[in-house]
This record gives C-alpha cells, structure tokens and sequence, in this order.
C-alpha cells in the first residue's frame, strides 16, 4: 500500500480518469438510451483502463484510447445486454436521476434519426465521432486502428450514404436549425 | 470543435441526434459519483485481477450501484429519514404492499395539487437556507439487487443557501463533513425553473406525456424531495404525476417512521420493481421514497450461481423528516 510505485501507478490513473472521465460519458450517453447501461459501461471502461494503464498513451492519446475501449465495451455490451438486463434494473436511483437529467431526449423519430438509423453501424460510428466527437481524420484512425487515409475513404463514403437516404427521405442536405427540424 | 470538412452540413445533421453534448457533463468528474467509482476502481490492486473478468459474479451491477450510492451521498443533499416497518432482513413486514387502482392514484393526486395550491408559501430570500434532514436505506454492500440485506441506513442534515450561490454545509451521522466538491446544487436544480405546465414539466425532465416512463416518475419524486416548492409548481408536479399511466395509489400506508401515510407508486415495465413517494395523508407534503421488488425472481450470478431475489425485498428507501427555510447554515429550525 505504501509502495511507492503503487501509489505513483494511482496518481497516473487519476490524472488520466479526471481528464478523460467527461468525454468518456459524454460518449457513452450519447450511444446509451438508459443511464442504467451508461453507468454500467462507463464503469467498465475504467476498469479496462486500470487494468491495463500501462498500455495508455500519454496526453490527449489517452482520450482516444479510451474512445477505442469504450467502443468495444459497448460493442459487447450489446450482445450481453439481454441477459444482463434482467438481473438489474432501476436499481439505482440517485445515478439514473444524474444521467437522465443529462440525457433529456431518449427517443428520436425525426427524419434525419430514421436515416441515419438506416445506415450500417461502421457508417454511423464514423460519423459520430466527426460530429458528436468532434475527432478528425487522424484522430478517428487512432480510435478504430486504421490509417488516416482509409477513415477519410469511409467517411466520404458515409457522408455520401447519408446524404442519399435524406434525399429520398425529402430532406435537403441544406444548413437547419439548431435542434434538427424537430 | 466545429468539422473541418466541405461535408458540413451531413455533419450538422448527425450532431443534432447527439442527445448529450461535453458541455452538458461539465464538472461530472468533480461529483460524487465520479470520485467514488475512482476509488472503488483503484481499490482493487490491478494485478488482482486477472484475465478472468471478475472474482464475485455481477460485476458491472456492483460498480454501477457503487456509482448511485455515492451519487445518493451526494444528494443526500436530499431527503428526510428512513422508513418502512421492515424486519432484519429489510422485508417489509407482512405482505408485499398492496399496489392500489390507477383511478384511486388520479383521485389522491387531485387532492393533492389542491392541497399544495392551497398551502401558505412564503418566498424565502436568496440568501437564506434550505434545511432538509433525511434518513436513507440502501444495500450494505455494493451491488446490482438487494438481495435480502445486509443494509446500512445514513442520516444527512443539510443546509442549502437558497440562491444556489453557496455550497451546503453537511453533516453525515451527525458529523460536519466537507460537502462534496462541486455538488453545489441539489440534482434536481438542473430542470429550475420548473414550468408551471405539467406536460411541459414532463418534457422538460425527458418524458413524453401520456407515456409510461418510470425514469421520469424518480426524477419527479427527486424535484420533490429536494427542495419546498412555491404552491403552483408543486400543484404541476402532482399534475405530472397524475399524466404518467401506470401510477397507483393506497391509502393507509404506514411509514418507516410509524407515521401514516399515502402511497403514489408505480411499477417498471418489467413488472418487478415497484418505486413509491410516500406523502402526508393530511397535507399531502413528501414524507419520502421506496422501491422493493413486487415479484420472486433469479438473476444470474457470474459464478454460474442463481441468485433469488423474493418478493418484497426492499431495495432503497429514504424518508425526510424535516424541510424548512432557516436564516443560517447550521440552524435547524
């Protein structure tokens, strides 16, 4: 406990928990509709981290390592999501009071939702970490561990995929307000 | 940070489906809940655990529960005190409570926006405090489902400056504890100001009116019990309540306390966990909250165990014993 290397090992797992912890669940709610799953992942993704802390990048990287970590945890997390399920659930009153009051919009059925829904889950994952991560190409390559080259390939190819499916839905790939043409 | 590419306006497009931005979580990694699941993570030596993903089954319920647990202690910020008559392994005593008819739950809830439009409010100043003392109950030991217990029951006095301008002071079991970093607000202070419309309250807490939406019904009960409402907005939250389907009432509930109460409850989806607001039977102010299983059911364990968890099997509770407005932290009224 007072081994110096312990303790130096825990001070870098909190530096990088604080810096990365609000874009983790910034992640993690936007692709979770229950503060149930969110919680749980969100968990799980630290507990990946600590595990493994020696194979965390220093700085920035880190936040991007933990994206990449926190897709795969969610990834699996749907596949178990049935039996977990029902083991529990509301369970947890003051953290799904926290996350829900973050989370305000759990249901979306505009246009632009049901085109985005209907394109594959790597288009969509491409496309969330430009718009709702903010992350550029080379980010994105760091991410899903690819080159830069091939994320600006996926991506144009994405964009192009979407852009169809709004025309055909009669939507115009043109600027709109802020909250979507709810 | 905006998108470097001609593509903008597909991009504009995805964001507006982004149901949370950064900015909406700023300062989660200060509150309670953040720093405890960093203890609970780091209290674990990393070398302990090994490739096999967990010595005692559940897992991901038992950090997750950690993670409300400490987010409770924070909010603790909240309610009164504990509660229902339940025996040692925190059954209630008897039967499972009666559930009730959704037609008696519109009737109470009528009687109840009249009681809170009718109640004399007096405004209280912004540099004057909010006093709530309270009691909760909640599993021992971290994990997804109480079990059968063991539980472990906290008391909170709290002192909440009424401009939002200060933190609280607080006082756990009746110690002066530094109020946690950051948590310089009731959770529930997030939605103020609070329409006076009940659907537009319902929207505003992510709910669609006139859905079944236990997660709103919590965050109703949460608005309620942290804070003494001015008459109108407490009248809507009784409105609100009375636009979730599914919401039952019984009368003649006894509280942890011994005091009579109402009971408004309503059970999830599932069908197997039941969360309730206990009120006043006279002036229909919240006494405070429960949830308990309404049926026998066996979760799996990842040691390949079953776990049953019976009916009746309380899972959380906590009861307010006192809310008013004093002139200094520290005052009890």
């Amino acid at each position: 406990m007072d081994d110096p290397k312990a303790a130096g090992r825990k001070a870098r797992f909190e530096a990088v928990y604080t810096a990365s912890y609000e874009p983790i669940l910034g992640y993690v709610l936007r692709r979770c509709t229950s503060p149930d799953d969110a919680a749980d992942v969100v968990a799980e993704v630290f507990t990946v981290a600590w595990r493994r802390l020696d194979d965390v990048p220093a700085g920035d990287a880190a936040r991007l390592w933990l994206y990449g970590v926190a897709r795969r945890v969610l990834a699996r997390h749907w596949e178990k999501e049935a039996r977990r399920r029902k083991r529990t659930t509301t369970l947890h009153p003051e953290l799904r009071d926290e996350l829900a009051a973050a989370a305000d919009e759990f249901v979306d059925t505009s246009a632009v939702a049901q085109a985005f829904a209907g394109l594959s889950e790597s288009d969509r994952e491409l496309l969330r970490l430009v718009a709702w991560e903010g992350l550029g190409h080379a980010e994105i390559a760091a991410v899903l561990g690819c080159s830069a080259g091939t994320v600006r390939v996926r991506l144009h190819r994405a964009r192009k995929r979407l852009s169809r499916r709004l025309h055909s839905a009669g939507f115009d790939t043109a600027p709109i307000t802020a909250n979507g043409g709810r | 940070m905006t998108s470097r590419h001609t593509d903008r306006s597909t991009d504009e497009l995805v964001r507006t489906l982004a149901r949370v931005r950064d900015g909406d979580v700023a300062g989660y990694a200060d509150r309670p809940a953040a720093r405890a699941l960093l203890a609970d993570i780091t209290a674990t030596p990393p070398s302990a655990e090994p490739a096999r993903p967990v010595r005692s089954g559940r897992r991901f319920p038992r950090i997750a529960v950690r993670l409300a647990a400490a987010g409770a202690l924070a909010a603790a910020a909240t309610a009164g005190v504990a509660v229902v008559a339940t025996d040692d392994q925190g059954r209630p005593r008897g039967p499972v409570p009666a559930v009730g008819s959704a037609s008696h739950a519109s009737e109470i809830l009528d009687d109840a926006v009249a009681a809170a439009a009718a109640r004399p409010y007096t405004a209280p100043g912004p540099e004057q405090w909010l006093y709530t003392k309270v009691r909760m109950k909640g599993a021992a030991e971290p994990s997804g489902a109480v079990t059968a217990g063991p539980y472990e029951t906290k008391s909170w006095e709290l002192w909440r400056r009424i401009d939002g301008k200060h933190q609280y002071a607080a006082y756990k079991d009746g110690k002066l504890v530094e109020p946690p970093a950051g948590e310089n607000a009731p959770r529930a202070s997030r939605f103020d100001p609070l329409p006076t419309d009940p659907d537009a309250l319902l929207r505003k807490i992510g709910a669609i009116p006139g859905q079944p939406d236990e997660l709103a019904f919590g965050t109703l009960l949460t608005i309620l019990a942290e804070n003494l409402h001015p008459p109108q907005v407490e009248a809507t939250i009784f409105r609100a309540m009375q636009r979730i389907p599914g919401v039952t009432a019984t009368e003649g509930t006894v509280d942890a306390a011994g005091r009579p109460a109402i009971t408004l409850g309503l059970t999830a989806k599932d069908g197997w966990v039941r969360q309730e607001v206990l009120l006043d039977p006279e002036t229909y102010r919240y006494r405070g909250e429960r949830s308990f299983t309404v049926g026998d059911r066996t979760i799996e364990g990842d040691d390949g165990d079953d776990i049953v968890i019976k009916s009746g099997t309380l899972q959380y509770e906590q009861v307010r014993t006192a809310a008013a407005i004093v002139d200094e932290p520290g005052e009890r009224p």
